[in-house]
């Protein structure tokens, strides 16, 4: 094979890990110069291997399993005077014809260095250069010199070299050009070539710390993430460009405030609408209605149109859907329920998990700093009226959604009740759901029980359920209702409303028939003997997650069929990690302690009052526990189920 | 000490004890590769990019830190400094421009990686904290730009900013 058969710069070069480079036997080389067409695929070769940060580079001889004259470029040194081979077992003459082969391989300009030049004396006047000060230069260097020299400098210094002369510019922008760092949940530096897109896959995003460094335009040159995070201010230009470049998008988390003043969807008609990121299954939006005062001349139509653009466009793909609203009062809330109803219904084919959550928060419109005139703006949005104007009609594509996750947080609406509403469009929601594992209620004024059990006993699937009910002190709670949830690993309820006076019933019956595979309960408000503490323990080892806070336990009666002794017995639960539950007495907290003392695992919350301080505390403390949370206070209050585990530190 | 003759383009021989040769991976490549022994020392190397002035140079660089340890391994992520030159290697080469570029050609050539690190650390204080029209100064560098080619390339600086 000939050497001019080959043309390196028209092929697409893979790996290279191994290639063959056909270069003529020494012996056709002693008198004759290399073909410069081979000469220029060499060069091409070793700038190739540079631009794919081989590190090391070579070209060898072959083994002596390959024939003569055929030569192997390896993944080692990059070495100018190894790229040709000796072969010869005449040392001499070998080393002659090679290293005069290899002087061929530098630039043109580098050939000048070895004709005779004007002499010029170094300082120390014992070595005489071969060009002078006015000749040397940079393009005398072979490109890796040049990169290494240019790696050594700041990115500051960098790019003041790109403007020194063309060359330099070439040569940066070809090595490594520009650093960028993208931030995201993992920071990627990485060097950003001009004129070419990345030849790696970027997987997340934050425009924030994007559009720091790059302006729009720019965008287009980044490799498509798959994940793009917008949780500050953005120029609709660079929206806009962002959409343009990144269509495939499959998340998009979205903070509301900072884009107030950006039309997000200009091009949208609400008849034609784009179909902008058809690819996206995750669509998340943020807004607290707190911060929007940091936004001058906020306009909150403004802010409900963009709302209103980013649901009405149709995202084919979209199966999670999370909507969070912080501080949002009474009123302000109304206005955004209809269209995160109606986007629901209308994502119906696709749509698996919902998660909408309305926190009331601070009223603003309460709060001195925000009573003024000058804040009306921030508080005051007109009542939706789509829902009111139209009635149900837009809703009516709700009973369509399949749902796996629903999570829902209505916020506390005056006026509503139970059986009217706001919560009376979500229960349209949920009543026709079959396919539920994970279900999360929450209001203010509870759920109704009735709708509860219809939906429980809708959804056989149930993994994790999170239900804020609505019962009176009457009321009772039959677990035999997640009887049939064989999957339940997770329960949690919360009674809404006050515990009033003390009474001697318990609230639960049929304990003994939650599923056997739970693993975390928490009951939160209501009334329960300590017999149904019992039930509840026994025989469920996997259970590692107890909260009984703020429910109002009855000792064991006398005539209990189980003994006291194996009542209390049951405390030491093996498996028990966390377990938190008030008030606590002295003869349930004895069992505790036993287990606090022979567990380095368990960790133990108390909700005490005063005088429960004072005869515990030092009892508690003679235990000497590993794990101990004690809380001293009116309330305690558990956002999350899961917080608790994080607690290390023994706190007393 | 065995020691190999290597030849200048100039036709100057300069015998050199083995193990400083193979501070070069050039040469040391070259010998492991043909299987040269420590007694062949009446081969002689042609080293035809190198003058003999400059070889003498390397030579006595190779010399000076033949005891060095080995350089340790390159890492990419990791800020790399150039203030921390030696002082002898400062004094050694504080030469001429022209042949402080002659030296940087022959450890490149010689594949001498302290060497062209050392000499690379030179030329790279020497462009720190100067501009591009100091730069161009300094290296003799014509500004070939157009002004709207530089107008274009400040443009694109501008985004590239750490800010």
């Amino acid at each position: 094979m000939n050497s001019q058969d080959v043309n390196f710069k028209n092929m697409a070069v893979g790996p290279l890990n191994s290639i063959v480079l056909p270069i003529k036997p020494d012996e056709d080389m002693e008198d004759e110069q290399m073909d410069p067409h081979a000469l220029d695929n060499i060069s091409y070769l070793r700038t190739v291997g540079k631009s794919r940060k081989m590190t090391d580079l070579q070209i060898r001889r072959k083994e002596s399993n390959c024939t003569v004259g055929e030569y192997v470029l390896l993944d080692q040194e990059f070495s100018g005077a190894d790229t040709a081979a000796a072969s010869s077992s005449n040392m001499s003459s070998t080393c002659r014809k090679r290293f005069s082969n290899q002087s061929a391989l530098y630039p043109s300009n580098h050939q000048k260095q070895l004709e005779p030049a004007s002499a010029s004396c170094c300082d120390r006047g014992d070595v005489v250069s071969t060009v002078t000060s006015e000749q040397a230069n940079f393009s005398c260097y072979p490109y890796e010199v040049n990169f290494l020299i240019f790696s050594l400098l700041s990115h500051e210094q960098i790019l003041s070299c790109r403007l020194v002369c063309k060359s330099w510019c070439t040569q940066i922008d070809f090595f490594f050009a520009f650093q960028c760092v993208l931030n995201s949940e993992k920071v990627y530096r990485y060097k950003l070539r001009l004129k070419k897109p990345l030849p790696f896959e970027v997987s997340h995003y934050d425009i924030a710390e994007l559009t720091r460094h790059l302006k729009h335009k720019h965008f287009q040159r980044l490799p498509e993430p798959k994940s793009i995070r917008i949780l500050k201010k953005i120029s609709s230009k660079n929206f806009l460009k962002m959409m343009d470049c990144w269509r495939n998008i499959e998340s998009l988390t979205i903070l509301l405030e900072p884009l107030i003043h950006v039309g997000l969807f200009q091009k949208w008609s609400y008849y034609h609408p784009l179909e902008y990121f058809p690819n996206l299954t995750h669509l998340s939006l943020h807004l607290d209605r707190l911060h929007l005062a940091r936004y001058k001349s906020f306009n909150p139509k403004q802010l409900r149109f963009n709302l209103d653009q980013i649901l009405m466009n149709p995202y084919a793909k979209l199966e999670s859907f999370s909507f969070q609203m912080l501080n949002t009062g009474r009123h302000f809330a109304c206005a955004f329920l209809a269209p995160i109803l109606m986007f629901v219904g209308r994502q119906h084919r696709s749509l698996r998990e919902v998660d909408v959550v309305f926190h009331t928060g601070y009223e603003l419109e309460t709060l001195p700093a925000f009573s003024s005139e000058q804040h009306a703006p921030y508080y005051y949005i007109p009542l939706d009226d789509q829902i009111y104007v139209h009635g149900e009609v837009n809703l009516t594509l709700l009973p369509n959604v399949n749902l796996t996750h629903c999570s829902l947080a209505i916020p506390a609406v005056s006026g509503c009740t139970t059986q009217s509403g706001i919560c009376n469009y979500f229960s349209k929601l949920l009543v026709c759901q079959k396919y539920l594992q994970v279900l999360k209620l929450e209001t203010q004024v509870g759920i109704e029980l009735g709708l509860v059990e219809k939906v429980i006993r809708s959804n056989r699937n149930l993994k994790e359920v999170e239900l804020s009910l609505s019962l009176s002190t009457e009321d009772t709670m039959d677990m035999e209702l997640f009887s049939s949830c064989h999957l339940l690993s997770a329960l949690r309820l919360k009674r809404v409303g006050f515990i009033d006076l003390p009474s001697q019933v318990s609230q639960f019956v049929n304990m003994n028939k939650l599923p056997k595979s739970i693993t975390k309960v928490s009951f939160e408000r209501f009334y329960m003997s300590i017999v149904d503490m019992y039930l509840l323990m026994v025989d469920r080892p996997s259970l590692e997650y107890l909260n009984i806070s703020y429910c109002y336990i009855q000792n064991a009666k006398r005539d209990e069929t189980v003994s006291e002794e194996t009542i209390y017995g049951i405390l030491v639960h093996p498996n028990l990690k966390f377990m938190c539950f008030s008030p606590i007495r002295r003869h349930t907290l004895n069992k505790v302690i036993v287990k606090l003392k022979t567990s380095d695992s368990f960790c133990l919350l108390l909700q005490m009052n005063g005088w429960q301080w004072t005869v515990l505390s030092r009892e508690l403390w003679l235990a000497k526990p590993r794990r101990l949370i004690l809380h001293r206070g009116e309330q305690y209050c558990t956002k999350s189920w899961f917080a608790p585990y994080y607690f290390e530190k023994v706190k007393v | 000490m065995p020691v190999v003759r290597l030849q200048s383009v100039d036709g100057e021989v300069f015998p050199v004890d083995v193990e400083i040769a193979r501070m070069s991976f050039a040469i040391r490549n070259m010998l492991d590769d043909l299987g040269v022994q420590d007694n062949d020392a009446e081969e002689v190397i042609p080293l035809p990019n190198v003058t003999g002035p400059i070889l003498r140079k390397v030579i006595e660089w190779c010399t000076h830190h033949k005891d060095d340890p080995p350089p340790p391994e390159e890492d990419d992520t990791r800020e790399k400094r150039t203030d921390d030159i030696p002082a002898w290697d400062q004094e050694f080469l504080r030469v001429d421009q022209a042949v402080l570029f002659d030296i940087i050609l022959a450890a490149n050539y010689l594949d001498i990686k302290g060497l062209l690190d050392v000499t690379c650390k030179t030329v790279a204080n020497m462009i720190k904290g100067k501009t591009p029209e100091e730069i161009r100064k300094l290296f003799n560098i014509k500004n070939d730009f157009t002004p709207a080619e530089e107008e274009q390339i400040r443009k694109e600086n501008e985004w590239c900013e750490e800010k």
